[in-house]
């Protein structure tokens, strides 16, 4: 029984480490508190559920279409926001105050649009995988293979491409990855549409199997951010281990206390590790120069 | 050019400056503190917008051009505090600085494999090329090229920082206290890596409080007071210089 909410786990941390990395890949090469990918979030499962509902596209074809025109509002929060702050000195924490007000702004036109009622995207009921006694849904499916293929991608793209090593430079040092030569706006550009990419991904994965309202952006953005500081912040690939730690302890503390403690005694945990270990689970102490 | 404090006073800081840096030598820019030494290095690398009058590099004004086209141009940069990129291995720090920036797009490695492939092995031989000239045969970097950044000591990236400049094709370097914070065994190579860049044709401008580095590696020598260059000459006339000596030297 227990390995069955183990499994569970697993996928869930799959999906916050994709949220988290769409989130990361701003935080790291930016440093700006992206707040706004909850409502960026929150446009993807919509588009998403408007495609396969409204326009009755194929599953594939409407997720393809989500992920494209949430890529477009990423990039627009850099164009419209975040770019023209910076362009007036304005500091990290107006950057953030921003965001927040995007993220309002955004949600509350899709309430506006969409209403505030849950919706399903797809309500027949399909046939699940059984593993011996560890029962995967079909929705969990598709979060597992599709969710470790995009993460699996993303780890080769960022170790093993020039692109990545771009990213990570930016990451260390915006003003020396410019003076080696590099084009930090139209990195950034990138960067916003792969951060839109990502947030489309864990959305149209989840929104699939729970449905979808418009105030569910924030709690699992936070859940997506306390995967990356778990894991420790700065570095792209402990999104991953941070996102499958937290999904298994929340998943370990339904089995053995109830869901209702699932927060407090998750939040507890992390807590105490963070103490612990302040740079995360695989985080380093940055030597002192 | 001038700043405004936060309790609303303005002061100029540079008014006028009038330098020219003679290709192929390695010219010094003394002067106290707070006196623009930095802030002319970021108008020349791009990082530094408010201003007037012209930059001229090779005959092109590089006047309000983006920080790293100029970099692309052949200015190459050290700071004052920017060292290694954390996160980066040594390698990785080498290769980004080569001016073949071929395989930018993220997925060009997949789709010219074997151009990218070659590139980065041209990279890659050149780093290694770099650390054998400098630290010489069998030198212990060589076997630390997979190692991270923060690896290595404060002195060791600031030789490092210097050596990567080599990669990037440059002709002019910027170099800001390049001995700041380092043991005198490693000023003896940083003085090394200067005199092999001026070798390799570089022309060198470096900001320096350490007089005794600044007589033994500079052949011109500017002294920055009061917004403007005070005096510009051979560097012992200018260190020697008595006002030079009383306003800056304190003697």
């Amino acid at each position: 029984m227990i390995w069955q909410f183990v499994v569970n786990g697993l996928i869930t941390g799959i999906l916050y480490s994709l949220l988290a990395i769409g989130f990361a890949l701003v935080y790291n090469t930016t440093r700006i508190f992206h707040i706004a990918a909850a409502g960026i979030y929150v446009f993807a499962a919509y588009m998403f559920w408007f495609f396969v509902a409204k326009a009755g596209l194929p599953i594939i074809f409407a997720s393809l279409v989500a992920i494209a025109l949430t890529m477009l509002l990423s990039l627009l929060s850099e164009t419209c926001v975040y770019r023209p702050l910076k362009n007036k000195n304005a500091s990290l924490n107006v950057a953030m105050i921003a965001s927040i007000g995007a993220m309002t702004v955004i949600i509350n036109t899709i309430a506006m649009c969409f209403g505030n009622e849950t919706k399903v995207v797809e309500s027949a009921i399909l046939q699940p995988l059984a593993f011996g006694d560890i029962i995967v849904t079909t929705p969990q499916k598709y979060q597992a293979l599709v969710g470790a293929a995009v993460l699996a991608l993303f780890m080769f793209t960022l170790q093993r491409t020039n692109w990545g090593l771009r990213l990570r430079a930016l990451s260390a040092d915006e003003t020396l990855f410019e003076t080696l030569g590099y084009d930090t706006k139209a990195t950034r550009v990138l960067v916003f549409l792969v951060s839109g990419a990502f947030i489309a991904i864990a959305s149209c994965l989840t929104v699939y199997d729970v449905g979808l309202d418009p105030n569910m952006g924030m709690s699992v953005l936070i859940s997506a951010i306390v995967a990356m500081i778990i894991g420790g912040v700065g570095k792209f690939s402990t999104c991953i281990l941070g996102g499958l730690t937290l999904g298994v302890l929340q998943s370990l503390t339904v089995y053995h206390f109830a869901s209702n403690w699932q927060n407090a005694v998750t939040f507890l945990v992390l807590l105490i590790l963070l103490f612990l270990r302040p740079q995360g689970i695989a985080g380093y102490k940055q030597r002192t120069v | 050019m001038s700043f405004t404090n936060a309790q609303k006073e303005t002061f100029d800081l540079l008014r006028g400056v009038n330098l020219d840096v003679e290709k192929g030598k390695i010219t010094a820019l003394v002067g106290g503190n707070g006196t623009g030494k930095t802030t002319l290095f970021n108008i020349i690398s791009g990082f530094e917008k408010d201003y007037t009058g012209d930059v001229v590099f090779e005959g092109n004004n590089f006047n309000h051009i983006p920080a790293h086209r100029i970099s692309l141009m052949g200015i190459g940069r050290l700071f004052q505090d920017g060292q290694l990129l954390s996160g980066l291995t040594l390698m990785e720090n080498m290769k980004l600085a080569s001016d073949d920036k071929t395989g930018e797009m993220p997925f060009s490695s997949l789709l010219w494999r074997k151009r990218s492939k070659a590139a980065e092995a041209v990279k890659e031989q050149q780093a290694k090329d770099i650390l054998v000239r400098i630290f010489g045969e069998g030198n212990k970097y060589l076997n630390m090229l997979n190692q991270d950044a923060s690896a290595f000591s404060y002195g060791e990236q600031r030789i490092l920082s210097l050596a990567r400049l080599l990669m990037g094709g440059d002709r002019l370097l910027l170099l800001d206290e390049p001995t700041s914070g380092v043991n005198p065994v490693y000023i003896d190579t940083i003085e090394q890596i200067i005199r092999e860049m001026v070798v390799e044709g570089l022309t060198v401008l470096l900001i320096e409080h350490n007089m005794h580095f600044v007589r033994r590696v500079a052949d011109i020598c500017a002294y920055l007071d009061d917004g403007i260059i005070a005096k510009l000459g051979p560097t012992a006339e200018v260190l020697d210089d008595k006002n030079v000596r009383n306003s800056y030297l304190g003697l």
